[in-house]
C-alpha cells in the first residue's frame, strides 16, 4: 500500500513543481532567441541559471518517479527480489547524486570565466554524457546479472504450468 | 572517387533496398498464419530482437532531426538520446518480462490485446487501439514524408531523375516499405531492421570519427568555437534551458514504455531469459548511433559559426551538409542507406500495429472477434494503411505536421500508465486506463491544434504523461482494488 502511495506522490509532487514553477518565475523563463550572427541558429540570452532550482527539484521529482514505477516492476511479495529492488534504489539515488553534482558543476561553469576541459567537453557537461548517460547501463548490467531473481527457475516452472493447464482447458472446453 | 559522389550514394542505397525486397521474399516462405505475421511465431533470438527495438526506437528523426536539433540548440537535444538510454531500464523494469508472459498466456497478437486480458476489458482495448490508430497514421505519414524528400534528393543529386516529383518518390519508397511488409509481414520487418541497424551502427561510428577529424583540435576545440559563441549552448542544458531538457528526457525515459511499435517486439522474443541480453544490447546500439546526432550537430555549428561553413538555411539541413561537404563518398552513401533504414525500420513496425488494430483488435472490441481470413485481410490492410499515410503525407499539408508531433508524446502519456503500470500493479483500473487515454489525447492533440504550449520549454507530452500518471493512480487508488483474473493474478506475481 505505501509503495501505492508514493506511486501517486511522485508524479503529483512532479506536477506540482512544475505548476508552481510556471506561476512562481515566469521572468525567469531562459529565453533563447534568434542568433544574432547565423539564420537557423539559436543563442542564449538569459540562460538555465535562471531557473536552476526549479530544474533541480523537477530532475529528483523525475527520478522518484522513475525509481517508485520500476520498483512496481521487480518488486516480489516473497521478497525473492529484495536485492534487486535494493539495486535498483541504489542506482537511482546514485543517479541523483550525479544529478547535484551536475548542477553545482553548472552553476559554477554559468558564472563565466576560463573553463578547463574534461575529455573535450566543459566540466558540467562532461557529467552529463559520462555519468548520467552511461550510469544507466550499470543499472542495466546488476539488472542482468540479477535476472534470475527477476524470474526464477521456479517462477519459470510455474508460467510452463500454468500454461500447460490453460491448453488443457481449452481443448476440454472444444 | 569525390566526382562519382552522387553514384556511389545512389548504388549503396539502391543495393539497401534490394536487401530489403530479398528480405520480404525470404520471410514471405516462412509467413503462414496471423501469429507469423503479427508475432513472427514468438520465435525471434537475441540479437534481432534487440536490433528491431533499438532500429524502431530510432527513427528518421534521430538521423536527421537529431544533429539538427544539436545544430540549433547546442546540448539540448541530447537529453532525448539519454532519456532513451535510461529507458532501458524502464522497459527492463516494467515491460520486457511482464508483456512476453502475457503474450503467451493469452495468444495476445498486438498491445490492445494483452491490456484486454490484463484490465478484462473490451472498452480499454478500444481506447488503446484508437489510440494506435491515430498515432500510426500521423507518424507513418511523417516518415514517408521523410523517405521521399531523402529519396528526391538522392535521385536529383545524381542527376538520374532530375525532374522526379515528391509524388513519385512516395510511391518508389512506398512500394519497397509495403512490398516486404506485405509480403514477410512482422518477420521481413524484423530482419531488415537488423540488416539497417547494422548498417546505422556502423555509420555512426564512421561518422563520429569523421568528426573527430574536422577539427585539426578534434572535439576539444569543436567545444572551444561553440563556447566561444555562446557558452550556453556547449553548456549541458543548450539553448532549451533546464527544464526543458529535462522533459525531454523523463518523457523519453518513462514514454519507452509506452511506444507500442518498439515493445510489441518484446513479445516476440522466443526465451523469456534472453530478455537479459536483449535490453543491455540494445543501449549500447542505441548510445552508439546517438554519436552521430552529437558528432554531427555540435561539428556543423562549429563550422558555421567559425566561418568555415555558409550558415544553413534550416537546421535539419545539417546531417546533409555534413555528409555531402565532409565525408568520404562511400561513408556518405552508408550514411544515407542509414539513413533510409531508421525511417523504413520505423514505418515498418507502424504497418504492422496498425494493421493488427484494424484487422484483429477494433473488431474484437466491437463484436467480440476478429476479422475472417486475417492473413490476407492483414496483407490488404497493410497496403491501405500505406495507401492512406501517403495520402495525408501529400496532400494535407500541415496535418502531417500536427499528427507526426502527436506522436511519441501521446504514446507515452496515453499508455505508459495504462501498460508499463497497468501490467505490475494490481488496483490498476480500467475506468483508471480510459481515463489517462481520453485526457492524454484531449491535452496533446489540443496543445497542437491551438499551437498553446506549456512555458519554460516544457514538452506538451511529458506534460500530459505526468497528468496522465496521476490520474491513472488516483483514480485507481480511489476505488475498490478491480477483481482480476486468477491466471492474470498469477504471472503479475512472477
Amino acid at each position: 500500500m505505501r509503495l501505492s502511495i508514493l506511486l501517486f506522490a511522485a508524479p503529483a509532487v512532479l506536477l506540482l513543481i512544475l505548476i508552481a514553477a510556471f506561476f512562481v518565475s515566469p521572468s525567469l523563463w531562459p529565453a533563447a532567441g534568434p542568433h544574432p550572427d547565423f539564420v537557423s541558429l539559436d543563442r542564449t540570452a538569459v540562460g538555465s541559471q535562471a531557473t536552476l532550482w526549479w530544474g533541480y527539484a523537477m530532475a529528483l521529482a523525475l527520478l522518484a518517479t522513475l525509481a517508485v514505477s520500476t520498483v512496481i516492476g521487480v518488486r516480489r511479495r516473497d521478497g525473492r527480489t529484495g536485492p534487486l529492488v535494493a539495486w535498483l534504489v541504489a542506482g537511482f539515488l546514485v543517479l541523483g547524486l550525479i544529478f547535484t553534482v551536475l548542477v553545482f558543476s553548472y552553476a559554477r561553469y554559468a558564472g563565466g570565466g576560463e573553463t578547463r576541459l574534461f575529455l573535450g567537453l566543459p566540466p558540467p557537461t562532461a557529467w552529463m554524457l559520462y555519468a548520467v548517460w552511461l550510469f544507466p547501463f550499470l543499472i542495466i548490467l546488476v539488472c542482468m546479472f540479477h535476472f534470475d531473481r527477476y524470474f526464477s527457475k521456479d517462477d519459470e516452472r510455474a508460467f510452463e504450468a500454468l500454461i500447460r493447464k490453460k491448453r488443457a482447458d481449452e481443448k476440454d472446453g472444444g | 572517387m569525390e566526382e562519382s559522389r552522387d553514384v556511389i550514394i545512389l548504388t549503396t542505397v539502391g543495393i539497401y533496398m534490394a536487401i530489403c525486397v530479398a528480405m520480404g521474399l525470404w520471410a514471405f516462405g516462412r509467413t503462414k498464419s496471423t501469429d507469423d505475421f503479427f508475432m513472427a511465431g514468438r520465435n525471434l533470438g537475441i540479437v534481432v530482437t534487440a536490433f528491431a527495438i533499438f532500429s524502431s526506437t530510432l527513427s528518421g528523426f534521430g538521423f536527421v532531426g537529431g544533429p539538427g536539433l544539436v545544430y540549433l540548440m547546442g546540448m539540448s537535444s541530447i537529453w532525448i538520446a539519454m532519456g532513451v538510454s535510461l529507458g532501458g531500464v524502464v522497459m527492463f523494469a516494467l515491460i520486457a518480462k511482464r508483456i512476453r508472459l502475457f503474450a503467451e498466456l493469452r495468444n495476445c497478437i498486438s498491445l490492445p490485446d494483452v491490456v484486454a486480458a490484463r484490465y478484462g476489458s473490451d472498452s480499454v482495448r478500444a481506447s488503446v487501439a484508437v489510440v494506435i490508430l491515430l498515432g500510426v497514421i500521423g507518424y507513418l505519414a511523417t516518415q514517408i514524408l521523410a523517405m521521399a524528400i531523402v529519396l528526391q534528393d538522392i535521385l536529383i543529386g545524381a542527376g538520374v531523375l532530375e525532374d522526379i516529383g515528391l509524388g513519385m518518390c512516395v510511391v518508389i519508397s512506398c512500394s519497397v516499405l509495403v512490398f516486404y511488409t506485405v509480403t514477410g509481414g512482422i518477420l521481413a520487418s524484423v530482419y531488415t531492421d537488423l540488416v539497417q541497424g547494422t548498417v546505422m551502427v556502423v555509420a555512426s561510428i564512421l561518422v563520429f570519427l569523421t568528426v573527430m577529424t574536422t577539427f585539426d583540435g578534434g572535439f576539444s576545440e569543436i567545444s572551444q568555437i561553440v563556447m566561444a559563441d555562446d557558452r550556453e549552448a556547449m553548456g549541458p542544458w543548450g539553448t532549451l534551458g533546464i527544464m526543458g531538457c529535462l522533459s525531454w528526457f523523463f518523457m523519453f525515459a518513462m514514454g519507452a514504455a509506452g511506444q507500442p511499435h518498439v515493445i510489441t517486439k518484446s513479445m516476440m522474443v522466443r526465451r523469456i531469459r534472453d530478455i537479459k541480453y536483449i535490453i543491455p544490447l540494445n543501449f549500447l546500439a542505441y548510445a552508439i548511433a546517438a554519436l552521430l546526432w552529437l558528432g554531427i550537430g555540435l561539428a556543423m555549428r562549429a563550422l558555421v559559426v567559425s566561418g568555415a561553413h555558409p550558415a544553413l538555411a534550416n537546421p535539419d539541413a545539417a546531417a546533409p551538409q555534413f555528409l555531402q561537404n565532409y565525408t568520404h563518398p562511400l561513408l556518405a552513401g552508408i550514411v544515407f542507406a542509414g539513413l533510409l533504414s531508421a525511417i523504413m525500420s520505423t514505418a515498418d513496425g507502424f504497418l504492422n500495429i496498425g494493421t493488427a488494430a484494424i484487422v484483429h483488435d477494433i473488431p474484437t472490441a466491437i463484436r467480440g472477434k476478429p476479422v475472417r481470413s486475417r492473413l490476407l485481410w492483414a496483407r490488404l490492410t497493410t497496403v491501405l494503411i500505406a495507401i492512406v499515410a501517403a495520402t495525408v503525407a501529400l496532400y494535407t499539408g500541415d496535418l502531417v505536421a500536427i499528427l507526426g508531433a502527436f506522436g511519441w508524446g501521446t504514446f507515452a502519456a496515453a499508455l505508459v500508465p495504462v501498460v508499463a503500470i497497468g501490467l505490475n500493479w494490481k488496483r490498476a483500473s480500467a475506468l483508471a486506463a480510459n481515463v489517462a487515454v481520453i485526457v492524454s489525447l484531449i491535452i496533446n492533440l489540443g496543445s497542437q491544434v491551438t499551437g498553446i504550449a506549456p512555458p519554460l520549454g516544457i514538452d506538451v507530452g511529458a506534460l500530459s504523461m505526468i497528468v496522465s500518471l496521476v490520474l491513472f493512480v488516483g483514480i485507481s487508488l480511489a476505488r475498490n482494488p478491480p477483481p482480476i483474473h486468477p491466471d492474470v493474478e498469477a504471472i503479475m506475481d512472477m
